[in-house]
């Protein structure tokens, strides 16, 4: 039996500006398709019913991995497997690898982008905590410009962004972690172990003094309506030796933090068990990694 | 107002051309009688969640049911008749064959193009890897051990 779609007009740009264009014309009638793994599902269940879909797939100049001034830019097209392999990315940022080693399965991440990962802005993204712990700024294109929004600025709610309807997330820069010693862990914990939505997942990315914490990032997804930061829990570990009572609080600090809802796949209590749990390990996990 | 787009593509080694309307998954124009009438491909819950769609685009495992069909044009797209007939199987269907690695054949298809990404790539997968491989493929019949053994022996042989 076919699916059923709601008829659209499909317009396929050949560049960014083309695309921009588009948006301008056909304002709130239309709406951008990259990958598809988010929006095709959102199509068949009628949660989105544009008259107009601009199919940026084949936009090759957004899709790219390069170093530049200290930094690691990433265009928004990105699919996760190439995340996933990119030696660029495993050596300089591998948090990032990490998570987009574990979105959904082999054939989502050869289709699903990083910026349709982003602009989806589910509270539950896989790659939103590493980009959160690594300090990522985004750049958005729109017709009366460019500007770029720090990842933790990006966020307004679930499903929910800055983004503007005219407006097209198109590179992620993130800096280069280089102070010292830096050690970072990225863990996801779902209902099975492969092929899952995250029930929480965690990024941390922790400076290191030999044994003690100089400072760290602590991101969490699917803990809040949107990916955050345990700040507290930062501030509470700034300048602390990493023993096993030290890290339990901090677990607990940034389970304090967390605002879980009970969904379909866990309860809130759930959730703020496992958060505390997976942020003891994943620091322990960093502070004894080398980099 | 017209909406089909005429698209041009390779299917199976072979350049072909259709019009479809933009609302049509690459599925539904791969299994339409009217269209390819390719049944191979076999669709299971048109979420992107089972992988029984699963299809290569231009040598990568994809879920066709998350793909607007004209979202392959000029692109390479290869279904299960691709790669192989019932009088010259692939390497692959013939190790699926010989482990007995089908029972009710629902995932088959999808699971043999996502075990041929994976050789194409990788001539000779750790058990690991080929797992990993396969995570996107769902089996409720088999519990994967045997597809596993099936994929990890025709890499021996390959």
């Amino acid at each position: 039996m076919r699916t059923v779609i709601k008829p659209f007009e499909l317009v396929v740009p050949a560049t960014v500006d083309q695309a921009l264009s588009l948006l301008d014309k056909h304002k709130e009638r239309a709406m951008i398709v990259a990958g598809g793994t988010d929006v095709v599902v959102q199509l068949v269940e009628k949660t989105l019913a544009p008259e107009i879909v601009i199919d940026i797939s084949s936009i090759k100049a957004l899709d790219y991995i390069t170093e530049k001034d200290g930094a690691i830019t990433i265009g928004a097209l990105t699919t996760h497997t190439s995340l996933e392999r990119s030696p660029l990315v495993k050596q300089k940022i591998p948090l990032l690898a990490d998570a987009a080693r574990d979105v959904g399965s082999a054939q989502i991440r050869n289709r699903g982008t990083i910026g349709g990962n982003l602009v989806t802005a589910s509270p539950a993204a896989d790659t939103a905590p590493p980009l959160l712990a690594l300090a990522a700024k985004l750049k958005l294109l729109g017709a009366g410009g460019e500007r770029v929004v720090p990842i933790e600025e990006f966020f307004t709610g679930a499903r929910k962004s800055v983004i503007k309807r005219n407006e097209i997330l198109t590179e992620i820069q993130i800096p280069i972690p280089a102070n010292g010693r830096i050690g970072t862990r990225w863990l996801k914990v779902g209902r099975r172990n492969a092929f899952t939505i995250s029930l929480v997942n965690t990024a941390v990315l922790m400076s290191l003094d030999r044994d003690k914490c100089r400072s760290v990032r602590i991101a969490l997804g699917a803990v809040a309506s949107t990916p955050m930061r345990a700040r507290k829990a930062e501030e509470f570990l700034k300048g602390r030796k990493l023993d096993e009572a030290t890290l339990k609080e901090a677990g607990a600090i940034a389970s304090s933090e967390t605002s879980p809802i009970t969904d379909i796949r866990a309860s809130a209590e759930y959730r703020r068990e496992v958060s505390a749990a997976i942020v003891r390990r994943a620091l322990q996990e960093a502070g004894t990694s080398r980099s | 107002m017209d909406r089909k787009i005429a698209i041009k593509f390779e299917l199976n080694g072979e350049a072909v051309r259709a019009e479809v309307e933009p609302n049509m998954t690459l599925v539904d124009m791969l299994r339409d009688h009217n269209l390819f009438g390719l049944t191979g491909t076999k669709k299971g819950c048109a979420q992107g969640e089972c992988g029984s769609c699963t299809v290569l685009l231009d040598g990568k495992a994809v879920n066709s049911c998350l793909i607007l069909a004209p979202q392959v044009n000029g692109r390479k797209v290869m279904t299960i008749e691709g790669m192989g007939t019932a009088d010259a199987l692939h390497p692959l269907q013939q190790k699926f064959v010989e482990h007995v690695a089908v029972q009710c054949g629902f995932c088959a298809s999808g699971m043999l193009l996502s075990a041929k990404a994976l050789l194409d790539e990788n001539h000779s997968p750790s058990e690991e890897e080929v797992r990993t491989a396969i995570t996107g493929n769902l089996c409720r019949c088999t519990g994967y051990t045997k597809i596993t053994q099936a994929i990890l022996d025709a890499a021996e042989k390959a």
